[in-house]
């Protein structure tokens, strides 16, 4: 995803992504980028857009995935640099006939540039996942922190907190796994 | 607008520039297929704000073809 000038890292951060695409579909990501992109500049990037992609298999998965993306400087030295490309959202869709079955997102920022509500990136159970996912799915879903289980199941699953000020004191140890995480 | 062709070239990792034109019908077929509403209706309400914060898939997927419309 590095590269000395914008269109080299665009093109090393693009072509990764459509050779993982080619593993299930002929499809091709579509992107405001690929032609003279500019640093700090949010581009475009979507597949299955504007009818999702039909996937083999019996189950007849859709997918549809749209990311968007900025050319940013890098440290000096710094392998990755000192162009690379940086994900600034995404949100990837797996259907089952036109029903979501999973949703995968992530919008730190809004439309007017402020905090969305749901920064963090989360997972979308659709309404085809009853009958299609049990106990014996592992759906991936990267690191979770503790916090975020019980974040979750304060302000989604109406768990009570015993503390009034639960969220905050969850915001500040998550803080600290953050900060100092290995992996 | 199929993105099925590129020279059946896609596993040599080749991704499609696109045009504001053609991200302008994206959008405006994708709003129709999804929110029943034309491209330039979800337009004015993005501008507005209408959508701010919704989360739900649908909504999601056509806000983040918006810049591809401008």
């Amino acid at each position: 995803m590095a590269g000395r000038k914008p269109a080299e890292a665009v093109k090393n951060f693009l072509e990764p992504l459509q050779i993982a695409a080619s593993c299930v579909t002929k499809a091709i990501f579509v992107t405001d980028g690929r032609h003279k992109p500019e640093t700090d500049t949010l581009y475009t990037l979507a597949l299955g857009a504007p009818d999702p992609v039909q996937l083999a298999g019996p189950h007849r998965i859709k997918l549809r995935a749209v990311l968007t993306y900025r050319v940013v400087r890098w440290g000096k030295g710094d392998e990755r640099g000192p162009l690379k490309v940086s994900t600034a959202s995404y949100a990837y869709d797996l259907l089952s006939g036109n029903a979501a079955l999973l949703t995968y997102h992530w919008q730190p920022v809004r439309r007017d540039g402020r905090p969305h509500r749901v920064p963090y990136p989360h997972l979308h159970l659709g309404e085809a996942s009853g009958h299609l996912l049990g106990p014996k799915n592992h759906v991936p879903t990267g690191r979770v922190s503790f916090e975020a289980v019980l974040r979750f199941a304060i302000e989604e699953l109406l768990v009570r907190p015993l503390r009034s000020d639960a969220l905050a004191r969850l915001a500040r140890t998550e803080d600290r796994f953050l900060k100092f995480k290995t992996w | 607008m199929d993105t099925t062709k590129n020279g059946g070239r896609n596993a040599a990792g080749r991704v499609r520039q696109l045009s504001t034109d053609e991200g302008r019908r994206m959008l405006d077929q994708a709003a129709q297929r999804y929110l029943h509403m034309s491209g330039a209706e979800f337009l004015r309400r993005w501008d507005a704000g209408a959508f701010d914060d919704v989360d739900t898939p649908d909504v999601v997927h056509v806000g983040m073809l918006v810049p591809l419309a401008r």
